[in-house]
């Protein structure tokens, strides 16, 4: 549906954000990871057309966005939750969403667009809050009306950027599977820094950092990529020369270093690594530095 | 439509549920409604009976300013509103252009607030109605609105919005307004000024003027009203208030134009892609260049932009590019007519037309269509001199074409400048020979009022042409032309309608050494021929028409047509119009009056009656009040703040002041003093109808017309009601040293206080029979040789046997007045009574002729002493009763001043 080849953004300040970022974007859900400051923000913005990239091209089902004439077109193709997403306060979700559908222009009476908000409240669990003003919602509740807002004009992709961050677990794991159902019918671009989400949720992961996609595949090959490269070991043994320390966890109540290690010519048993290591262990692989200092020398 | 409906939707429930807004909607209403409805509880305190269009324009008053500010506060305010609660992250990714968002979005806004701004028109309305002027015409309400009010909102949510959108924030949208109004004011002055042009600013579209606020205060106070806005209750005239409008509005909807174009290239929806600058660490400069940088992110147009938003971009330009357009071509249009008419006047040409060639008669059939006047003029010229005339001078309405111009039998040679017409007509004409002169003459009539700082206009003109700076220049679109034939009124002077001669020279007054304001003038026209004149006009039926023949007009077909057919001095040929109502009036004749005010003229109909009787008393022949036709004219309101008849005038003004003008059999009386509560002196009515009539009846010196108009004044203001309550004494420090017969002002107090002091001594000295005696006889001359200051004294002097000319030289040409004293009175008792001696010493100037009085317990003794400048007189007078009181002058009839300090009275206290 949308390909993006050598896309590149630097800021007026210099600052280079996106370094030649080629992916292509198509049906189901495809997972965007990366730490922060990767560039996602960055390239969901030039993605959603509200930057303009330095350099490198985009194609919406064929739609060139460097034609001003074509943006019409590629905005109602795409559905979008920011990341600080706000509603409208005052208006209740249901005058939200009815807003939301009169500005994109549905081609729908005013009767079927308030039926198709109602079925679209109903569906992200707000049926109940629907006549409440939006200002009264809690985060999640913000976050579900973003995701009916960002369907409302039955859009063929939904760009989502860090919807969980700040929820509680509870309203994650249903924001979660919230996306799931959404990306049933329409494709759905995720991106976060949580691998919780991706992994719950996306077929597809794409891993961009430093302004570069590191990664582009099934999760799946993601850790396949990392088997035999992860291993833990105590925490107080020193590191193998050429390791690094890419997590900590408690195992049968001893404290373990998760450690990646591509030098050791025995390789690890394959059992064991998650997503999250495997992330890890790529990002480890590509010099960055996952002590909690991001991306190192 | 199904979009903007989203938008005006959304807007409506934002703001309507917004506590900001009620509570700066609240404060609008209240403000805008204040006004009038303060005016209608405080209406018992002034002094004319409050009409709808005084309340209208009450309304009006502060209602352009403040939706102005509420317009542009409210709109700025939505940009952020939507950028702060993220609504703007919505409009992002909707289809439509940037262009269509702005344009929607300001139509929006203008959706909620016109009903807003209509909100205090509703209270004044009411409030009208309640306070006992009910409104019948509802325009008088809704065209202000509508021309005043709207244009400005649709400007003010344009230029916010646009200058909004730019900023991103109130407080420097706010000083980016403040910012760009001084700039154009300063630095596109000083633009212009190298062109020799100048654009004022937006101050007089908001209705900007320092009185408002002096009236608004005079609400609030007990004891002072201060004028009031000017307001009429006669129909309102769109026409003429868009023809104000537009140059004082052009600039500030060009602004709004460009500005709310521009807002579309800064929508922020898509940020440009800005190459780096490279800053090297070391730069000295790399702090300014940062924020430079940062400045160059926020404030570079989005990329991208559809073709809908270079359209509005684009017509945002061409409508900012036609308003200057408009407005300098306005300025040069007017600057064209200024010069003209300024070769005109310091030509001084063409000659006049010889005193010795008179119309004899004259006619004109007319037709007034829509503003537009075709008429045809047959005029009758004799001469009755003793040379043959060749030359012929008219004046006439610059705005007037002379289509075609004949005389009968001669060639004609034709030449026009300004509002003068010269004829030159081969062969001449012989004396006792008359020509008759066709002329063929269209147009729209109308006045051109200049915006070029004060009168005189040659002066005035002078100094902007010679401009070097922008404050000397002026804007000259702001000049107005106000058409003289509209629906609501038609005001037609004799050289509105026809080519009327002129027999004054045209070269202009000398300039004055007093003040800049009355020197270098147009002489007036001071005499006009009386001449037998008929006229035939036809309007629509709507409008009904009174001539100075008397009579209206009557209906015929789809129009109406006013005849009249009488002997008339030409510059009484004046047509007056409007939509009127017809009242009789018992003992004068009828009244035409708006509908309105058909009550005000009843109230006041026994005052005119008395006026006719009064005039009819006291000269019989002259017949000035009888069978007329009282028109109620109304005022010229448009949009310029304050213009139209001053409140002051009417109501505050003494009874100096006319307060009606008479054209023949017609008298033209003002909204406003036909709606005075307290009635005026009936006698001020006859006293400007005869002042009027003595004028006309003989020629005189161009510069001694001033002198002449207050010398019949004062003296019909004597016989009408008595003349000046202090006598012929001055008193206290109002010493008036000022020769009566040069003074230059029409309100210089050698005419309100020397001359009715001066006249009641010549009076005194010649007997009132004796002095209608000599101005019958100099009125009823039918020489038509000017009559001077000096030989009205001769007359005067001959007709009484008192010779006057020490009187003249001393009072009326000269600046001299004598002041009395007595001085060692003694009361002596001589065996058959009492002597009384003294000195009475003049210690001003002038001959003074006054008389000594003794007063006794039987009889007065009296003695008359002429007194030279600086001369002292023994005085001796004797009787027979015990005396009690000598005074000087007791009956006030000698011309002096009595200073502080001066005896003019000595008590007897008993034998010395």
């Amino acid at each position: 549906m949308i390909q993006v080849r050598g896309i590149t953004k630097t800021y007026p300040d210099g600052h280079t954000a996106l370094k030649g970022i080629d992916l292509d974007v198509g049906e189901g859900m495809l997972g965007v990871l990366g730490p922060n400051g990767a560039g996602k923000t960055t390239f969901l913005s030039i993605l959603m057309l509200t930057l303009q990239p330095s350099g490198g091209s985009r194609s919406y089902d064929g739609l060139d966005p460097h034609f001003r004439r074509n943006w019409p077109s590629i905005r109602r193709m795409i559905g979008f939750l920011p990341q600080s997403f706000s509603p409208i306060g005052h208006l209740t979700g249901l005058e939200y969403l009815v807003h939301c559908a009169r500005m994109r222009e549905m081609p729908l009476t005013g009767h079927e667009i308030e039926q198709r908000s109602r079925r679209l409240l109903d569906e992200v669990y707000l049926t109940e809050a629907a006549g409440r003003p939006s200002a009264e919602y809690s985060g999640g509740m913000r976050r579900r009306l973003g995701i009916a807002q960002a369907l409302i004009h039955a859009p063929r992709l939904v760009v989502v950027d860090e919807p969980t961050a700040g929820l509680d677990p509870e309203e994650r794991i249903r924001f979660r599977n919230l996306i799931s159902d959404v990306s049933q019918s329409t494709a759905v671009l995720l991106s976060t820094h949580i691998v919780e989400d991706i992994e719950a949720t996306c077929d597809r992961i794409a891993v961009i950092a430093r302004g570069s996609v590191l990664f582009d595949d099934a999760p799946a090959t993601l850790i396949r990529h990392a088997l035999g490269k992860v291993r833990t070991i105590p925490a107080e043994v020193p590191l193998p020369p050429g390791s690094v320390v890419i997590g900590s966890k408690v195992d049968l109540g001893e404290r373990v270093n998760v450690i990646y290690d591509d030098t050791n010519p025995f390789p690890c048993p394959d059992d064991g690594v998650t997503l999250e290591e495997a992330y890890s262990a790529l990002l480890a692989a590509h010099g960055f530095r996952l002590d909690g200092g991001g991306p190192g020398a | 439509m199904r979009l903007f409906r989203a938008f005006v939707a959304h807007e409506l429930r934002t703001q309507l549920r917004s506590r900001r807004f009620q509570l700066i909607a609240a404060v609008y209403v209240l403000v805008v409604s204040a006004v009038p409805v303060v005016m209608a509880l405080s209406r018992s305190r002034t002094g004319i009976r409050l009409g709808a269009g005084n309340y209208a324009a009450a309304t009006f008053l502060f209602a352009p300013l403040l939706t102005a500010l509420v317009a542009a506060l409210l709109s700025v305010d939505g940009i952020n509103r939507e950028r702060d609660e993220g609504s703007l992250s919505i409009v992002a990714i909707a289809p439509l252009s940037n262009a269509g968002y702005i344009l929607r979005r300001w139509g929006a806004m203008n959706v909620v607030l016109l009903p807003l701004s209509l909100a205090p028109v509703l209270v004044a309305f009411t409030t009208s109605n309640l306070a006992g002027a009910p409104v019948r015409d509802l325009s008088l309400f809704l065209w202000p609105w509508l021309i005043q009010v709207v244009p400005l909102c649709l400007a003010a949510t344009a230029f916010a919005i646009g200058l909004g959108t730019i900023t991103g924030r109130t407080i420097v949208a706010g000083m980016a307004a403040v910012l760009i109004f001084a700039l154009f004011d300063s630095f596109g002055n000083d633009i212009l000024g190298y062109f020799g042009h100048r654009i004022d600013g937006i101050g007089e579209w908001l209705n900007l003027y320092p009185r408002s606020m002096g009236f608004v205060a005079s609400l609030f106070n007990q004891n002072l009203y201060l004028g009031l806005p000017p307001g009429s209750d006669a129909p309102y005239d769109p026409g003429f208030a868009l023809g104000s409008l537009i140059p004082r509005a052009a600039t500030g909807f060009g602004l709004a134009a460009l500005f709310g174009g521009l807002g579309c290239a800064f929508l922020r929806r898509t940020r440009a892609d800005l190459h780096p600058w490279r800053v090297s660490e070391k730069n000295q400069l790399r702090t300014y260049i940062g924020i430079a940088n940062r400045i160059r992110e926020n404030y570079s147009p989005d990329p991208g932009l559809a073709l809908p938003d270079f359209l509005l971009i684009l017509a945002g330009l061409l409508i900012f590019a036609a308003s200057i357009g408009l407005i300098i071509n306005l300025d040069s249009w007017f600057r064209g007519r200024a010069r003209e008419r300024y070769n005109a006047e310091i030509s001084g040409l063409p000659q006049q037309t010889p005193i010795s060639v008179q119309p004899r008669s004259w006619r004109i059939d007319a037709e007034i269509t829509g503003p537009t006047l075709r008429s045809r003029v047959t005029g009758v010229m004799i001469n009755s001199g003793s040379r043959a005339e060749s030359h012929l001078s008219f004046m006439l309405n610059p705005t007037l074409r002379v289509v075609s111009s004949e005389v009968e039998g001669r060639r004609t040679m034709i030449a026009r400048a300004w509002d003068r017409l010269a004829l030159d007509i081969d062969p001449p004409l012989q004396p006792t020979e008359t020509c008759v002169i066709h002329f063929n003459i269209a147009g729209t009539p109308s006045t051109i009022d200049f915006a070029i700082s004060r009168p005189p206009f040659v002066t005035a003109y002078e100094t902007l042409m010679k401009a070097v700076e922008p404050w000397d220049l002026a804007d000259m679109s702001r000049s107005k032309t106000g058409k003289l034939i509209q629906n609501r009124r038609i005001r037609l002077e004799p050289t509105d309608l026809t080519p009327v001669p002129r027999y004054t020279t045209l070269q202009l007054t000398p300039p004055s050494t007093s003040m800049e304001v009355i020197g270098r003038l147009v002489p007036e026209e001071r005499f006009s021929p009386r001449a037998h004149v008929a006229y035939s006009i036809r309007v629509p039926r709507r409008i009904m028409l009174a001539g100075p023949c008397g009579g209206i007009s009557r209906p015929s077909g789809n129009h109406a047509q006013l005849d009249g057919d009488c002997q008339l001095f030409l510059s009484d040929m004046a047509i007056l119009g409007g939509p009127w109502t017809p009242v009789e009036m018992p003992g004068v004749g009828v009244a035409l009056v708006l509908a309105p005010h058909v009550e005000d003229l009843k109230r006041l109909a026994p005052l005119w009656q008395k006026a006719s009787e009064l005039a009819g008393k006291y000269w019989p022949r002259f017949n000035v009040l009888q069978s007329a036709v009282v028109v109620e004219t109304v005022p010229e309101i448009g949009l310029n703040g304050w213009a139209g008849q001053d409140y002051f005038d009417v109501v505050w003004e003494s009874d100096e002041k006319s307060r009606s003008t008479t054209h023949g059999k017609v008298i033209e009386v003002p909204e406003l003093v036909l709606r005075l509560k307290k009635a005026f002196p009936a006698e001020t009515v006859a006293r400007e109808a005869l002042t009027g009539e003595l004028m006309r009846r003989r020629l005189v010196p161009a510069e001694q017309q001033l002198f002449f108009r207050r010398f019949y004044r004062v003296y019909a203001e004597r016989r009408l009601r008595g003349g000046r309550r202090q006598g012929a004494v001055m008193t206290g420090n109002g010493a008036v040293r000022i020769p009566i017969l040069t003074a230059e002002e029409n309100w210089s107090p050698a005419f309100n206080v020397r001359l009715p002091a001066a006249f009641l001594d010549l009076e005194h000295r010649l007997g009132a029979r004796r002095i209608d005696e000599a101005i019958e006889s100099i009125v009823s001359d039918p020489s038509e040789a000017p009559f001077d200051a000096r030989a009205l004294f001769e007359v005067l002097g001959a007709r009484s046997g008192v010779p006057l000319e020490r009187f003249y030289s001393d009072f009326i040409a000269g600046s001299a007045l004598p002041e009395l004293s007595l001085e060692d009175v003694i009361f002596a008792k001589t065996p058959d009574g009492w002597d009384v001696r003294g000195k009475l010493h003049n210690l001003g100037t002038g001959e003074s002729l006054c008389q000594i009085v003794l007063r006794t317990d039987l009889e007065p003794v009296s003695s008359t002493i002429r007194l030279d400048s600086g001369q002292s007189n023994v005085f001796v007078l004797h009787t027979r009763y015990r005396p009690q009181v000598l005074q000087v002058d007791p009956d006030r009839v000698c011309f002096r001043w009595r200073a502080i300090g001066d005896i003019d009275r000595v008590e007897y206290k008993g034998e010395k």
